[in-house]
């Protein structure tokens, strides 16, 4: 297990004896950390430096305003401008292309799962030839695109999402993200209906499995070897 | 103290002393300072400021197994942090000296 993961399950474990109250408070910081453009192992250091703040203050029974002051986003920028995160590292490179491969592989499994053993059931045979068409190429970037800005998005905007929940208006960025994920869907169909026919070339699954396979353990490998600086 | 970005300085200035006199870790750290009389002082002020003096290689830490919860972040000067203490001293005593002779007649004059 890498050093990063170990420390992420670290941070969950122990997160898991915060008071709800602080729980809130504790998961919209690290939301907001996690989307700041800081290296990820630096990032769950300071989470778990503040997980340690946050416990050391509940046993002493003292409230997270007088630790850390009443404005959480103003703590968390102060840490980020402390940190001084790079606009550009090899290491957060790897691991946006780790999630990539990640997202390529998910997209090709539904696929597999949802159009390609269907059709398989019905002409009673086995078919291994992955199709790589206009439509899939131009949804898999839609998707990619999409899910990253959703996960930008609400990191960003913890903070805000939480006072508005206290004032009863959360509905409102549900109901938002939920018109724009429809609108989303709604458009990867139509792409898929009108550009599927165009198909640039088939591979066989199993070469496609294996290599997205070796992609994935090969960034990891190179990310782990990377410093952190 | 209001002013924020005099304050910074000054407190890393302090946070380099305090840590100098003997390992410490953040809450005991925000307790001292809080008990020299800087009494707006919480750890969400100082911890910032102490990842940065960590960045710039002033500090480093060990964690340690603590009472309760987590592992506790002890901090300790390196050499680097031993010079920029000196200097920042060096420049305390300077800055002083100076202000103190700007505002001697400030508003009526001698006060000490």
């Amino acid at each position: 297990m890498s050093k990063l993961d170990d420390l992420i399950r670290k941070n969950n474990e122990l997160s898991k004896k915060l008071t709800p109250e602080n729980d809130e408070i504790y998961t919209n910081i690290v939301c907001y950390l996690r989307v700041s453009g800081l290296d990820e192992l630096e990032t769950e250091e300071i989470i778990h430096d503040i997980l340690g703040m946050f416990l050391e203050a509940q046993e002493r029974g003292e409230k997270i305003e007088q630790v850390i002051g009443d404005d959480y986003q103003a703590f968390c920028d102060s840490i980020i401008e402390a940190a001084q995160p790079k606009r550009f590292s090899w290491r957060r490179l790897f691991s946006d292309l780790e999630i990539v491969v990640i997202v390529i592989a998910l997209l090709c499994l539904l696929d597999i799962v949802l159009l390609y053993l269907p059709q398989m059931f019905k002409q009673g045979r086995l078919i291994l030839d992955f199709q790589v068409s206009l439509g899939y190429l131009i949804n898999t970037a839609i998707i990619l695109l999409a899910s990253v800005s959703i996960f930008k998005y609400i990191g960003k905007t913890s903070f805000k999402y939480s006072k508005e929940k206290q004032q009863g208006h959360g509905w409102k960025q549900f109901v938002l993200l939920w018109v724009i994920m429809s609108c989303i869907v709604a458009l990867l169909g139509l792409i898929r209906y009108i550009l599927n026919p165009v198909v640039f070339f088939s591979v066989k699954i199993y070469y496609l499995a294996a290599v997205l396979v070796v992609l994935y353990i090969l960034l990891r490998a190179v990310k782990e070897k990377l410093p952190v600086n | 103290m209001k002013n924020p970005q005099l304050l910074k300085g000054l407190l890393e200035g302090c946070i380099l002393k305090l840590i100098s006199d003997g390992e410490t870790y953040g809450y005991e750290l925000v307790e001292n300072l809080k008990k020299y009389g800087f009494r707006d002082i919480s750890e969400g002020t100082v911890y910032p400021l102490l990842l940065r003096l960590k960045k710039n290689k002033l500090l480093y830490s060990q964690d340690r197994e603590s009472p309760y919860g987590p592992k506790r972040k002890y901090y300790y000067l390196s050499e680097e942090g031993e010079k920029e203490l000196e200097s920042f001293y060096q420049t305390w005593l300077e800055l002083r000296n100076v202000i103190d002779l700007i505002f001697r007649d400030y508003k009526g004059g001698e006060q000490n």
